[in-house]
């Protein structure tokens, strides 16, 4: 009953989107008022000016009123409204974006995943020893060195320090070169730096909870049994082991999925990377209220989304995992 | 006018905040981590030090090279390329390379013919103003810009056919326009009322748009018209080439420019992260000139690539008083011996130092020292003097308590200062306060708000403070009518302290109808006297603008005029860059 379960995880994430929207547009009330662009501090304009500029944009309305219209456009017309700092529409801006933002975050997502599985099981078959230990420690640092800080230092080190230097350098931001940019190569050297900083910390997490349920795999009897009948180590662990233990990370990677919009907005930032998340923080930085409240519910939608995807993944690879 | 090849100055302040708070980023969020990352930039500088240190210069070909690209990084994107559209300097740093208007500001603020023959005759009354189009001027496929389009482009500003342009330049050129004609090539712009800051803040900077793309369109229409992000053709230096947003606008020379065209190929607006990046950048080169803040200074000084322009702008950062007779605040600050103690205590100068980095001029009027209506003699002025400000106190009634505080019935003299927390500079400036008003006996309190936005509506509605610390961009016109005159102590003015006094408004508004220069001076001198003496606001300095700009780059000059480059700097025309080989 795939689909009736489907319908329902769907129909369930009516009002979690409602309740993040709901949340997103109070917040933003709340911290800036009635903003507008260009209004504030602006000596040439009269207060009947600034009032007149509000009418026209109407948020000059009840907050109510302004939450419903804006409800209203998405749900009656699929119209998520157009940014309030430049006027084109909200959905054209992320589509834009959009490829960036993919190429940044995938790139990420299969260097992390390629990483995190060697990594996890080799930390599992070597448990307590010295390997393992060393790297726990790497992901300990991994998952506890902010995103923004790690990215600062790489900068610093491999392209200010490293030209200064005279060395061959990175670009320390943009996703390829202002002159005469855009060739492949030129796209990976830009691309090195952040997604170096976005996998390490993706591999940090994914890599230890590959260890921790590959050594729970190992430990059940079906991997005894395959012992038992004198299969060579290596079949047992990457044949009947593997499969079972990556099943977590299939939610975990999951759950990344609206990463590629907002979970990278950290490192796109740090490296000017022109990607949705800088958009969605460049928005919330400009009270650009339109922007930033289309791009979190496309988020949220997504999130729910993700939840799904790996959800459904579980069955694909555990066929003991039924839905009802 | 909400100016236009001004930056609008609500808009610059908002700017400013903008960069400040990106700049500090993330790092204040984690202690332990900045201070890790101030080691190992310490650690790093050092060796970079070592290593520029074998670097000799080398010899320029000063000879002008036509070709190359000059990047330019901002931390904010442009967002209008149509210029009424545009509210924000970035916009307009860019439009302005693209579109050119009558007339044109030189180095020392005096207008210059640009489109027009000549500067304008201008009637007995004031009232009309005559323009010749000269007729060279092509747009960038060829065809010759007209009288028409003069005409469409002042319909879009003042008409109230195009009311629901949204941008806010449009309501004073509504206010002061009342018609723009032409006949043959001659353009007759009829004023409503008289207004001396007419070609300064509207015709210098209103850039003539082609009224055949844009003519048939709706008001409606333009606020969201493809030409916003794209102009298929211009009459600037400069025609359009593409944008991705988000990453980077890219112009390319005009051929069919009116001077000739320039020496560059290809001008970029590079978004930037913030301002700690646009340093890095500046260092790689690969940016060419960036905005520094304060405190990035003396690290830009040091590098050998780098040339660094700083230059007084017009613009004052000041703490204003709550006047409001109906708030407790108002009812001590009131007292205007009570203000004038409080900045007597102050050592103003120290300030400028610790939070300015030395790159700032204190200041004694609200007119910037830059401005042909800067009054030097200007009195009373108001030095350090820790004891002449408590003698003040004294005579006021306010009596040192036994706790250190001054009391007067009973009351004790606190203050509520409040700024935005995401600005260092004025932070740090609320503490010197603090620390200084404490030796004289006032108990200031410190309240932050997030940013500037929230500041904002603090002056502009809520008005509940004592002391605010915020500052203003100005145009090069000496009028702040939006700021002190009664009519901005509405609720959505600026005039948050509630200041009014029936001599300055009557001095403000027959400045802005006098169109003769001297006699307008003579009132500013009056002016800025009347207000170092009632005093509703210390004005505690005029920040400079800090530029960083590779040395490959010859002939980029910035003023107090032209300070974002760009658009705004007339000598892009004589900018060129030395080439890799």
């Amino acid at each position: 009953m795939l689909w009736r379960y489907t319908l329902r995880r769907v129909v369930a994430a009516i009002p979690v989107v409602i309740g993040v929207t709901t949340v997103t547009f109070l917040l933003m009330k709340v911290t800036a008022g009635n903003y507008v662009p260009g209004l504030d501090l602006n000596p040439d304009l009269r207060p009947e000016d600034a009032a007149k500029i509000r009418h026209q944009l109407g948020v000059d309305q009840p907050l109510y009123v302004q939450y419903l219209q804006w409800m209203a456009g998405i749900f009656l017309h699929a119209d998520f409204g157009r940014s309030l700092r430049d006027g084109t529409p909200v959905l054209e801006h992320i589509w834009v974006r959009l490829p960036a933002s993919l190429e940044l975050t995938v790139t990420a997502i299969l260097v992390g995943i390629a990483l995190a599985i060697p990594i996890g099981v080799v930390s599992a078959l070597k448990r307590g020893s010295r390997v393992d230990h060393q790297l726990t420690a790497m992901s300990v640092v991994g998952f506890a060195v902010p995103q923004f800080w790690l990215g600062l230092m790489l900068i610093l080190l491999f392209s200010v320090s490293f030209k200064a230097w005279g060395l061959p350098w990175l670009p320390s931001g943009g996703r390829d070169s202002t002159v005469g940019g855009g060739d492949p190569i030129d796209l990976l050297v830009h691309l090195i730096l952040p997604a170096t900083v976005l996998s390490f910390f993706y591999l940090s997490i994914w890599s230890r909870f590959v260890r921790s349920s590959t050594l729970e795999v190992l430990s059940q009897d079906y991997v005894r049994t395959a012992r038992a009948k004198g299969m060579t180590d290596r079949r047992v662990v990457y044949v009947h082991a593997l499969r079972n233990s990556i099943v977590p990370l299939v939610t975990l990677v999951g759950l990344e999925l609206p990463g590629v919009l907002a979970g990278g907005l950290v490192v796109e930032t740090v490296f000017s990377w022109p990607g949705v998340g800088l958009l969605t923080y460049e928005s919330a930085k400009a009270y650009d209220f339109t922007m930033v409240m289309g791009a979190t519910t496309i988020v949220a939608l997504l999130v729910v989304l993700g939840n799904l995807v790996a959800d459904l993944g579980y069955a694909i690879l555990d066929p003991r995992i039924r839905y009802t | 006018m909400a100016t236009k090849s001004r930056p609008q100055p609500g808009f610059e302040a908002f700017e400013r905040f903008r960069e400040e708070w990106s700049r500090r980023d993330f790092l204040k969020t984690v202690s332990v981590g900045a201070a890790y990352a101030a080691f190992l930039t310490g650690g790093l500088a050092a060796l970079e030090a070592c290593a520029n240190a074998g670097q000799g210069n080398q010899p320029q070909n000063l000879t002008p090279q036509k070709g190359g690209t000059l990047i330019e990084g901002w931390s904010t994107e442009p967002q209008y390329l149509l210029p009424v559209r545009s509210s924000d300097v970035y916009s307009n740093i860019a439009n302005r390379l693209l579109f050119e208007g009558l007339l044109w500001r030189d180095d020392k603020g005096k207008l210059q013919p640009n489109f027009a023959e000549k500067l304008p005759d201008i009637s007995a009354d004031g009232l009309t103003y005559t323009f010749k189009l000269r007729n060279d001027i092509k747009w960038s496929d060829g065809s010759p810009v007209t009288p028409d389009d003069v005409v469409f482009t002042y319909q879009l500003y003042y008409d109230k056919k195009y009311d629901g342009l949204l941008g806010n330049s449009r309501p004073t050129a509504t206010r002061y326009i009342q018609s723009v004609t032409a006949n043959g090539n001659t353009i007759t712009m009829q004023a409503a009322t008289r207004y001396a800051p007419l070609l300064d803040t509207i015709v210098a900077v209103v850039p003539i748009v082609p009224k055949r793309v844009l003519g048939e369109k709706t008001a409606a229409q333009l606020n969201t018209d493809a030409f916003n992000s794209g102009p298929p053709i211009s009459n600037g230096k400069f025609k359009f080439q593409s944008w991705t947003k988000g990453d980077k606008l890219v112009l390319t020379r005009n051929e069919n420019y009116f001077r000739g065209p320039v020496y560059i190929d290809t001008w970029v607006y590079k978004k930037v992260p913030d301002a700690v990046a646009v340093l890095q950048q500046l260092k790689t080169g690969e940016i060419d000139v960036g905005r520094l803040d304060f405190s990035s200074f003396d690290e830009a000084k040091a590098q050998s690539n780098l040339k660094v322009l700083s230059f007084a702008t017009f613009g004052f950062d000041e703490f204003i008083f709550q006047l409001d007779p109906t708030k407790p605040q108002g009812q001590i600050l009131g007292d205007k011996t009570v203000r004038k103690a409080l900045v007597y205590g102050l050592d103003r100068q120290a300030m400028v130092n610790a939070s300015y980095f030395g790159q700032a001029t204190v200041a004694n009027s609200f007119i910037p020292p830059v401005s042909w209506a800067y009054n030097k003699d200007v009195s009373p002025r108001y030095p350090y003097d820790a004891r002449k400000a408590g003698d003040l106190l004294d005579s006021a009634g306010w009596k040192m308590g036994s706790s250190g505080v001054r009391e007067k019935e009973g009351q004790k003299l606190t203050l509520d200062m409040v700024t935005n927390a995401d600005n260092t500079t004025r932070l740090k400036n609320l503490q010197i306060m603090q620390d200084q008003w404490k030796k004289i006996g006032v108990d200031a309190q410190i309240r932050s708000l997030a940013n500037l936005v929230q500041l904002s509506n603090l002056l502009t509605s809520d008005r509940n403070f004592g002391v605010m610390f915020i500052g203003f961009s100005l145009n090069p016109d000496p009028d702040q009518s939006g700021i002190w005159h009664s009519r901005a102590a509405a609720v959505g003015g600026n005039n948050g302290g509630l200041f009014k006094n029936d001599q300055v408004d009557k001095l403000l508004d027959s400045t802005v109808a006098e169109i003769d220069q001297s006699k307008r001076k003579a009132m500013y001198v009056e002016l800025q006297n009347l207000f170092a003496d009632l005093l509703p606001s210390c004005i505690l300095c005029n920040p400079n603008g800090i530029y960083g700009v590779n040395k490959r780059v010859h002939g980029y000059n910035l003023n107090a005029y032209w300070i974002y480059g760009g658009g705004y700097s007339p000598q892009m025309k004589n900018v060129w860059v030395e080439q890799k080989k």
